[in-house]
């Protein structure tokens, strides 16, 4: 039988003066998120905290697709919470939100995600992405107009294309995979992986812990500046 | 991790960005996710065995003794004894004065090449 465990951490950073970033671990029920808000104070940190609240609420469920169901209903709904958030108590300003959900049931597991927060996993000595940004530079690599490393430095580095209550409609996006003992998972805002490169994270990321891989990729993230908020969650799954 | 159910998840994609494109509703892709994804969850135990016993099992049975050689009809052109391969070279036979007489006409081609470059 598979179980897991995990840790997170979220800092500020360097830069930044509020942060705007959420995240929520709920190993009883195989749930974890990250929420990068946008929008400044009382908007991104209001939607990323709203993204979380929202998320809290779903109960255990032996199905993957009705718990995928069940994501995707929270995620609509803070959508249009945050639309009509922006329209009366903001003067019409957008406030979003980056979303990224994996939920681990057995051996398999669901990512659900919109915008450019990440979900990878380590196995076998191989770091992956599990998710696919919803960006202009990713967009921009999947048409063959520039490589990775150019997109590393394009000014459109941070034009994200789907967010939770970036528009009238939401399309999050999901993928399923198979969890195996001794895997490694991580939940990440774009605040940790541009400070560190997904050979580093690699190899820092196997520890004794996650509490102690968190500890490590967290302390190295903001020795490389921290231009933005880091928030991460490690998930590390076990055989009993 | 591309090679967790890559079938459900590139249907998964399809119809999100079909969704997304305005090409199907809401509902359309929201029943076509469960479909797929309840699909894959019933499976799953089938999908992980073959996953951890696909090549084992073909291994094996490309080295099991009580299998036999297919019955084929080799064609007589192919059959012989001294056709070791499709692609096998057979030395020809020529004699001396084919030899002899092919070296007089590129020894008369060298002399009229010759005459012709330097005397007319």
């Amino acid at each position: 039988m598979l179980t897991w465990t995990s840790a997170q951490a979220t800092d500020v950073g360097a830069k930044r003066k509020i942060n705007e970033d959420n995240m929520l671990s709920r190993p009883d029920i195989g749930l974890w998120v990250v929420a990068d808000g946008m929008g400044g104070h009382a908007a991104g940190d209001v939607a990323s905290q709203e993204v979380v609240n929202a998320m809290m609420q779903l109960k255990e469920s032996p199905d993957l697709a009705d718990f995928v169901d069940a994501v995707e209903d929270k995620l609509l709904s803070v959508n249009y919470q945050l639309r009509k958030h922006g329209q009366e108590a903001l003067g019409g300003r957008t406030l979003g939100t980056t979303v990224v959900s994996l939920f681990l049931l057995d051996t398999m597991g669901a990512c659900v995600w919109a915008g450019d927060s990440r979900a990878y996993l380590y196995r076998d000595g191989e770091l992956s992405r599990i998710s696919h940004d919803h960006s202009a530079v990713q967009e921009m690599i999947d048409a063959g107009v520039i490589t990775h490393e150019q997109a590393a430095f394009h000014p459109h580095r941070n034009v994200i294309t789907r967010a939770v209550g970036g528009s009238e409609n939401l399309y999050p996006e999901v993928r399923v995979f198979t969890v195996k003992a001794n895997d490694w998972y991580i939940l990440c805002s774009d605040g940790f992986y541009n400070e560190l490169s997904e050979e580093l994270i690699a190899v820092n990321l196997v520890q004794s812990t996650p509490e102690e891989s968190v500890r490590i990729l967290m302390e190295k993230s903001l020795a490389n500046g921290a231009l933005d908020n880091v928030t991460l969650i490690v998930i590390h799954v076990g055989e009993e | 991790m591309k090679k967790d159910y890559p079938e459900a998840n590139a249907r998964l994609a399809e119809v999100a960005k079909s969704w997304a494109e305005g090409e199907v509703s809401h509902d359309v892709w929201r029943k076509e996710r469960h479909t797929i994804i309840s699909t894959v969850w019933s499976k799953k135990r089938d999908w992980e065995s073959n996953q951890n016993h696909t090549l084992p099992l073909k291994k094996k049975a490309m080295s099991s003794p009580s299998l036999t050689m297919p019955n084929v009809v080799v064609p007589p052109q192919l059959s012989g004894a001294n056709t070791s391969s499709l692609y096998q070279v057979v030395d020809a036979e020529v004699s001396h004065e084919e030899v002899l007489l092919l070296a007089v006409l590129l020894l008369s081609m060298s002399f009229t090449a010759v005459f012709l470059l330097y005397w007319v």
